[in-house]
């Protein structure tokens, strides 16, 4: 076709430009009873062609559309999830500040004032499962293995000094922390939005829910300071050293139990006792040498409910029904939901990509950085427990002792609790 | 046309295609494209960049997505009176898009959970969810294949319309 347009005497771009003027005008039983018109043949392939450009461009136009409809639609609904997460603080705040006008005149018991609360409503008696504290399909690994790719010790309960950092932290670490939090002199990310739900109250008492994955890398993180606020409310008898999966940091962290590390499972029940909160733990699990892996929560709940205990039935429904879900971990402290981590934790600085200095840590290293702590990471875990302690706190009238921490107090006035 | 003669004709596109002006838009495409992605990636995990994929499947979605705006913007220079021609770039761009919202999905997934609440349940967007962790090597695989599919078609095309 090169050489014809030459002979005619036309460049490639020109015959291409008037064939597609022409196109549709050129129709083919002309040209096939004119085969010796070269001009003509040589116009009708580039009408073909240009019709299926045509076509291509109407069809790329409907692409086009397509992505600019989603790419407003991104921008909308960050639009809106912006006004509506400050309009539900908002919301909570005013809440908050009637509840705390109405009790000060002594006029509104407490359980009238959980009629501001959602419907959904829990108030049940039951024994909470009780799980294994030894797995032998999932033995602990004694075999030292190079950071990044680490499992040592894995499933293996902390022994009593270990566990007596989680249990017997000092308060004043919990208020050191708390006013760095509230000065902004910490480092690394602390924050954990929360919305007011209705307590899950088991054998009279509110309830602390988790909802995790043993593979997740916030989820790794997010137990340190889980278990140092559990710790002022109550003790835990056993904790075991867990990581997050390779592909996600391989972070040191603390199961609640033995988890079935190598397969997708889930695994419920935990070894803490209070006298003010339950403590209801439900682990999704996969295969700890690959990466982030979640089980959809309508298989998390037909496996809760193989169980056949009723807390953690009605926990799991509790959690469907709110129908807040968006990520683990996800943790309902009393009165409120958090959805997400408390903090971004992974060092004294945390940078922005991996390897991360925690994946670089034992087990011993973290938890005698939160023994005695002197840096911006352990203060970061600290801050982060003092969150979910205010609005623990929040939930119980400030019965405990760490409550009376004025930046415990100081914590609370700051999130609305 | 035989696949060594269809070989030739994509290699003598390419060749047409890549001056130092093209070859030098590819590369600031590619840019973009990998800080659109990265951004994506940071936003849904709290600012830190945890790719659930292997990162050589990222940066050859982020190439191959870059080559195609880049014949999308040949295409539009050489055919000015054409309605078409930002064709090809609008599949890169997408699936860059897409594969930030996916290789991002990991603990947290405000992107999905945000946009998907509007028409969806918790659960059913954590099925989404857990399929996106589960399989996000093989989505992107799948997006990478039918960039390098469209490729290959446009370049084809290219040389298709020199010889009309």
């Amino acid at each position: 076709m090169e050489a014809t347009g030459a002979a005619l005497g036309i460049d490639e771009h020109s015959a291409a430009d008037s064939a597609a003027q022409n196109a549709y005008s050129a129709p083919p039983e002309n040209i096939k009873h004119d085969n010796a018109n070269a001009h003509s043949t040589a116009i009708y392939h580039a009408t073909a062609e240009s019709k299926e450009i045509r076509k291509m461009a109407y069809r790329n136009n409907v692409l086009s559309i397509i992505v600019v409809v989603l790419i407003a639609a991104v921008l909308v609904q960050a639009v809106m999830l912006n006004s509506l997460s400050n309009s539900l603080k908002k919301s909570n705040l005013l809440i908050s500040s009637i509840e705390a006008t109405l009790q000060k005149d002594s006029s509104l018991s407490s359980s009238a004032s959980a009629s501001n609360t959602p419907s959904y409503s829990y108030n049940i008696n039951g024994t909470l499962f009780v799980p294994p504290t030894y797995m032998s399909n999932y033995p602990s690994i004694t075999q030292q293995q190079p950071f990044g790719k680490r499992l040592t010790n894995i499933n293996q309960p902390l022994n009593s000094s270990e566990l007596s950092v989680i249990n017997n932290a000092s308060d004043a670490y919990f208020e050191i922390a708390g006013n760095m939090f509230l000065n902004g002199s910490l480092n690394n990310y602390v924050g954990a939005p929360n919305v007011s739900v209705n307590p899950f109250i088991l054998n009279g008492k509110p309830s602390v829910i988790y909802l995790g994955s043993i593979t997740c890398i916030f989820c790794g993180e997010n137990r340190w300071a889980m278990a140092l606020a559990l710790g002022r409310f109550g003790r835990f008898s056993s904790l075991y050293e867990g990581y997050s999966s390779f592909g996600d940091g391989n972070l040191p962290t603390l199961y609640w139990r033995p988890v079935s590390y190598t397969n997708s499972t889930v695994n419920i029940g935990n070894f803490y006792n209070s006298s003010y909160i339950n403590f209801l733990s439900i682990e999704d699990t996969s295969p700890i040498t690959g990466g982030f892996e979640l089980q959809p929560l309508s298989v998390i709940q037909n496996e809760v409910n193989a169980t056949a205990d009723l807390p953690y039935i009605d926990a799991i429904n509790y959690i469907i029904e709110l129908n807040q879900f968006a990520g683990t971990p996800y943790t309902i402290w009393g009165n409120y939901q958090v959805g997400g981590a408390d903090a971004v934790d992974f060092g004294n600085t945390t940078p922005s990509s991996a390897p991360f200095p925690i994946t670089n840590m034992t087990h011993a290293q973290v938890l005698a950085q939160l023994a005695n702590p002197k840096d911006q990471f352990a203060w970061t875990e600290y801050a982060g427990a003092d969150i979910y302690i205010a609005l623990t706190c929040g939930s119980i009238n400030n019965t405990a002792q760490i409550c009376s921490l004025p930046a415990i107090q100081g914590i609370e006035k700051k999130i609305g609790v | 046309m035989s696949l060594g003669e269809k070989a030739k004709t994509v290699l003598s596109s390419i060749r047409k295609v890549y001056s130092i002006k093209y070859a030098a838009l590819n590369v600031a495409v590619a840019i973009a494209y990998y800080i659109i992605l990265v951004e994506l990636v940071r936003y849904q995990n709290y600012g830190i960049l945890v790719f659930g994929v292997p990162k050589l499947l990222i940066y050859a979605l982020v190439v191959s997505s870059s080559v195609m705006f880049t014949i999308g913007v040949y295409y539009t220079a050489r055919r000015l009176g054409s309605i078409s021609r930002a064709s090809a770039s609008i599949f890169g761009t997408m699936a860059t898009v897409f594969t930030g919202v996916v290789v991002g999905c990991g603990c947290s997934a405000p992107i999905l959970f945000g946009i998907g609440s509007l028409f969806f349940s918790a659960v059913e967007l954590s099925v989404a969810e857990s399929y996106i962790s589960g399989h996000g090597a093989l989505i992107v695989s799948v997006l990478l294949a039918i960039n390098a599919v469209l490729i290959i078609y446009y370049f084809g095309r290219i040389s298709a319309e020199d010889r009309v």
